[in-house]
């Protein structure tokens, strides 16, 4: 279907006109019969035309838009009649409104501009600019000192006669200004006049240095314009103004002039933008002052120190602020609000590549905006917006889930892109001025914020108002007036050098290079965090090992006399404490023989116990006929201990016997003994003493000498193995606590982040990322234009009768309720106003059982629901 | 400059002179368009379609100029008004003095094709800068594709004209998705 190159190149010889007759023959043939070739042929004289169209706008644009030269001279009134809109900050015009009268024609044609003053484009200004109070700056380098001194407001200077007859004295302000570096002067009444070094003459228009004496008296309020009887009339005329500003350098008593090369800034407060005004000289004459010849203004865009200017979100570092203490640090810090905004990126190197990879690759196929709104980077509500119409608009019984925001993310600027463009490469760019500070600001409220700022990024060789026209096309309603606002600024750009090309590359480049960073930074951190981590448990798998082959050691020690082919009793690590072998089972080669002594007629039963059951303990009984002691199978702290029949003639050697119990654990070390005659006694109990090692030893050494060396060999092993098992115990609960802690770490580190996301998010879809809460996917309902939804429930069988289903928003408000279960909801709640995009739950019931689902509105318009920091306006629905 | 010497300038290429001549009756057009129900933002694009189309129908060789020149740009401007206004439904007595009432068929104005190089320069928007550059190089400055190889660092004349081809197709696609959206 897609025409092939080929055929362009004949198309577009065919209209220019540059094929033979013959070429021109065959192609009007193949054209009769091809409505494809046709519509390739129309394409091309539309897009040939178009082109030419379109450059010639630009360079009508261009022409218009020029500056002339100003001119200098000496005069000291100005009339600055502007206003300023504070509403997103608008930029100062500085010019006269040719007022009220019904001859507005004839005084334009009057006053056609001569030439244009290049004036300065100034914002309103914050806190943030240093400028000084008062009557000195000379120390102060002002803000602006030195970047973009070329765009200075030039004032139109008259010949000066001072011989203006106030009504009242003049309030005369004095300041000091080096003329080595310039000055900023603020006025008792707001006015900023910024001085750029080297800024005055001689009458004779040579350059003074030293220290010039300026003396400014400003006349903003009508009342001061009419205590100093300034009129403001043009010529029999009258203007609205906004307010004027005289201003006269001395020079060691003697007046001296304003350099034209290097002119002055001039910048006064007001409340609304008139981009009518002009400037006007003041003439002044008997007394009175007239204002003539107005200049059109052309705005140029003044650079400001990238330090400057914010573009961290607004309301960010309150935020940010709200969430300390945050790895240590408890107070807010502006390089820390700036690190904690960059690690927010969601994008990731892969993204990153990928999207530098299609545009070299595509270099000049693909053009930024379709690059920037590569969907694995970022998701903007409006890329996903749900074009489809369902024909149902009810609420089925279905289990199909339609739209699924696919692994969806946050939709916000990369924090990433703003650090790449704080950098020295954009100083000279239009991104350091205030005006896009002030774009930007709005950009972090754009769902499609990202692709808006690449537009800027992308024409950054031309007048921003080029930008702001592409982003107007772009942005939802809601943002389309201020948008307007900005394209009626008609802004231009810096007076620099751009290669657009070298920028982008740049740009790229930082953003790759950053995302390293912080991926490097977040892997070291879950090094270090989980370093501990890693130390304890390889402490413990040591541990481990060493246990278990301590309980081969333990086995191997055991009196094993001729055991030919018999191996000692297999015990499992839990099981050390019955480590003996039942009485009968398993055994030793003498036990075997002991045994057959007890096949002869009826054993005696012995139990034995103790007095009070003691942790890991063991009783053992001696056979004498054995020579051996042997530990007894034990259930509930009581062992059953077998002698031969009385009859039998080894039961004189039994006649003696003890039996003992053992029990080392971290309560110490005890022990009981007994001696006993099985033929008069069935029943023993033991009674625990503490004891010690040594005493321990002796003891045994006083009942059987010849046992007592294994047994207390076995004993020691005993000790080892238990104090093992403590540490083992003690690590393990090292290591959860461990793991508890970074695990808390974990979830603050990570409700903090999603705090944080969730504030700069503009989307309403929410992230369902690894930490999400809900890994489940939700169901999506959309409402679009013409309310259908496309969300099918599938209740299973459930009981008509009794059934109840009540939806509920975020915030556990119910939006509705029916008790009909094959209700169709459209979305809108009990007054039937829509309910705006979000996270809902219903929750459906019939007899005593109920069940929760969980789904989500989209829709395409910004309804919102309003986070508490916000404006969000409720919108209708698009057309 | 007279009118003899804005049509020559124009024909000859240098256009700023005329535009910057032209330009100095953007004020009282844009009171005239104020006036008549139009407002500031209206007004410039009104002034710059008008200075456009006033160019564009100079450098017609064919084009004679049988009224003053400044008359026949206020009947452009009148006319682009009228065009509007009945857009947006409005009505209002467009009488403007000094103006040369001009009619469609004298101006030879598409409105389809008005229409349809307004959606062309909206995509032409949307392709990359090279692109726009290439063509704009290409179509506008008439520069030679070994020029146009050279300044925009392609490696071979044949490079660029490839990429130029490849430009076209890529807003004809742009443009096709355009007619099938609106």
């Amino acid at each position: 279907m897609r025409p092939a190159l080929k055929q362009f190149e004949q198309v577009e010889a065919y209209v220019r006109g540059t094929l033979t007759d013959a070429e021109r023959e065959a192609f009007d043939a193949q054209l009769a019969d091809s409505q494809e070739l046709q519509e390739l042929v129309q394409f091309q004289e539309i897009a040939i035309a178009a082109v030419k169209r379109k450059a010639l706008r630009a360079e009508i644009l261009a022409a218009t838009q020029t500056g002339g030269t100003g001119f200098s001279g000496m005069s000291t009134w100005i009339i600055i009649a502007f206003i300023i809109s504070v509403v997103i900050g608008g930029s100062i015009y500085w010019i006269g409104n040719i007022g009220n009268t019904a001859d507005n024609d004839e005084l334009y044609l009057h006053n056609t501009p001569i030439s244009s003053i290049d004036f300065q484009q100034e914002e309103n200004r914050n806190e943030k600019s240093n400028e000084t109070e008062g009557s000195t700056s000379a120390e102060n380098s002002s803000v602006a000192e030195g970047n973009s001194v070329d765009h200075a407001l030039e004032l139109p200077f008259t010949e000066n006669n001072n011989d203006l007859i106030p009504w009242i004295p003049f309030d005369k302000q004095q300041f000091k200004v080096d003329t080595e570096i310039g000055g900023t002067l603020e006025g008792k009444e707001g006015t900023l006049i910024i001085v750029p070094s080297d800024a005055f003459t001689d009458k004779h228009g040579n350059s003074i240095s030293g220290t010039i004496d300026m003396e400014v008296v400003e006349a903003l309020e009508w009342s001061d314009m009419l205590a100093y009887n300034l009129t403001t009339t043009n010529d029999d005329k009258a203007l609205s103004t906004g307010g004027m500003v005289y201003m006269q350098p001395y020079k060691e008593g003697e007046k001296v002039f304003f350099n034209e090369n290097r002119p002055v800034y001039l910048e006064i407060p007001t409340e609304e933008v008139v981009p009518e005004m002009m400037a006007w000289q003041g003439m002044t004459s008997d007394g009175n002052i007239n204002w003539r010849s107005p200049r059109e203004l052309v705005r140029f865009l003044t650079i400001i120190d990238l330090e400057l200017l914010d573009f961290i979100p607004a309301g960010f570092l309150e935020e940010v602020e709200g969430e300390l203490p945050f790895r240590g640090h408890t107070e807010i810090s502006s390089n820390l609000v700036d690190s904690v905004y960059y690690s927010l990126t969601q994008s990731n190197t892969s993204t990153i590549e990928e999207m530098a990879l299609q545009q070299d690759s595509a270099e000049v196929m693909g053009d930024f905006s379709t690059i920037s709104s590569n969907k694995t980077a970022y998701k903007w509500g409006r890329a996903k917006r749900n074009k489809r119409k369902s024909k149902k608009d009810q609420v089925e019984m279905d289990t199909e889930d339609l739209k699924q925001p696919d692994d969806c993310s946050y939709c916000f600027i990369d924090p990433l892109s703003i650090k790449a463009i704080r950098t020295n490469k954009f100083q000279k760019t239009f991104i350091a001025t205030k005006e896009f500070e002030t774009r930007l600001q709005v950009m972090h409220q754009l769902p499609n914020g990202q692709e808006v700022l690449e537009i800027y990024l992308s024409h950054l060789d031309e007048n921003m108002s080029v930008s702001d026209k592409l982003a107007f096309r772009l942005v939802d309603e809601e943002f389309r007036e201020i948008f307007q606002s900005f394209i009626d600024q008609r802004a231009t750009n810096v007076d620099a050098k751009i290669y657009q090309s070298q920028l982008s590359a740049f740009y790229n480049k930082k953003r790759k290079s950053y995302l390293k960073e912080v991926e490097k930074n977040r892997a070291r951190y879950q090094k270090e965090s989980t370093a501990r981590l890693k130390e304890l448990q390889s402490e413990l798998s040591t541990l481990t090992k060493s246990q278990s082959t301590n309980v081969d050691d333990a086995f191997k020690s055991l009196p094993v006399t001729k055991s030919v082919g018999l191996s000692p009793p297999v015990s499992s690590v839990a099981n050390m404490n019955t480590y003996a072998t039942t009485w009968y089972k398993t055994g030793w080669i003498n036990i075997d023989k002991y045994l057959h002594l007890l096949e002869k007629g009826e054993p005696t039963e012995v139990w034995v116990s103790t007095e009070s059951t003691k942790p890991e303990m063991r009783i053992y009984q001696c056979i004498n006929p054995l020579r051996t002691i042997v530990p007894l199978e034990l259930s509930s702290g009581r062992g059953k201990a077998l002698f031969p029949d009385q009859s039998q003639s080894v039961s004189s050697a039994v006649k003696q016997t003890y039996c003992l119990a053992l029990s080392q654990s971290s309560e110490g070390l005890f022990y009981a003994e007994k001696k006993y005659n099985p033929y008069l006694t069935n029943e023993v109990a033991l009674k625990w003493e503490k004891i010690d090692q040594n005493a321990l030893y002796k003891r045994l050494s006083a009942l059987s000498p010849r046992n007592n060396a294994s047994l207390l060999k076995s004993l020691k092993e005993e000790e080892k193995r238990i104090a093992l098992a403590l540490k083992i115990k003690e690590k393990q609960q090292e290591l959860k606590t461990e793991q508890e802690r970074l695990l808390e770490i974990e979830e603050k580190e990570n409700a903090f982040r999603s705090r944080l996301l969730n504030y700069l998010n503009q989307c309403s879809i929410p992230q369902t990322s690894t930490n999400a809460i809900s890994p489940s996917k939700m169901r999506v309902v959309t409402p679009d234009a013409e309310s259908n939804n496309t969300f099918f429930l599938r209740l299973g069988k459930i009981s008509p009768v009794g059934f109840t289903a009540l939806i509920k928003n975020a915030n556990g408000r119910t939006v509705y309720e029916t008790s009909n279960p094959y209700f169709n909801w459209n979305c809108s709640d009990f007054e039937e106003s829509p309910c705006p995009s979000g996270v809902y739950t219903c929750t459906y019931s019939t007899k005593g059982k109920s069940k929760t689902v969980t789904f989500q509105i989209q829709r395409e318009s910004a309804l919102q629901i309003a986070p508490p920091k916000r404006q969000s306006k409720n919108d209708q629905n698009r057309r | 400059m007279t009118d003899q010497e804005i049509i020559a300038s124009i024909r000859e290429g240098d256009r700023n002179k005329a535009i910057r001549f032209l330009y100095k009756e953007f004020p009282k057009i844009k009171a005239l368009i104020v006036k008549s129900g139009g407002n500031k933002s209206l007004a410039s694009e009104i002034f710059n379609d008008s200075l456009m189309l006033f160019i564009e129908k100079v450098e017609n060789p064919a084009f004679k100029l049988t009224s003053k020149a400044t008359t026949y740009l206020y009947g452009i401007n009148r006319f682009l008004l009228k065009n509007e206004l009945r857009k947006q439904n409005k009505h209002h007595d467009l009488e403007w003095s000094d103006t040369l009432i001009i009619s469609e068929q004298d101006l030879e104005y598409d409105y389809e094709k008005e229409e349809k190089l307004k959606l062309m320069e909206h995509v032409l928007t949307k392709i990359s800068e090279k692109c726009q550059k290439i063509f704009e190089l290409f179509y506008f400055k008439h520069q030679s594709m070994e020029t146009i190889a050279h300044e925009l660092n392609f490696t071979s004349k044949n490079s660029a004209k490839t990429q130029k081809y490849k430009c076209l197709q890529k807003a004809y696609e742009l443009s096709m998705k355009e007619l099938t959206n609106s």
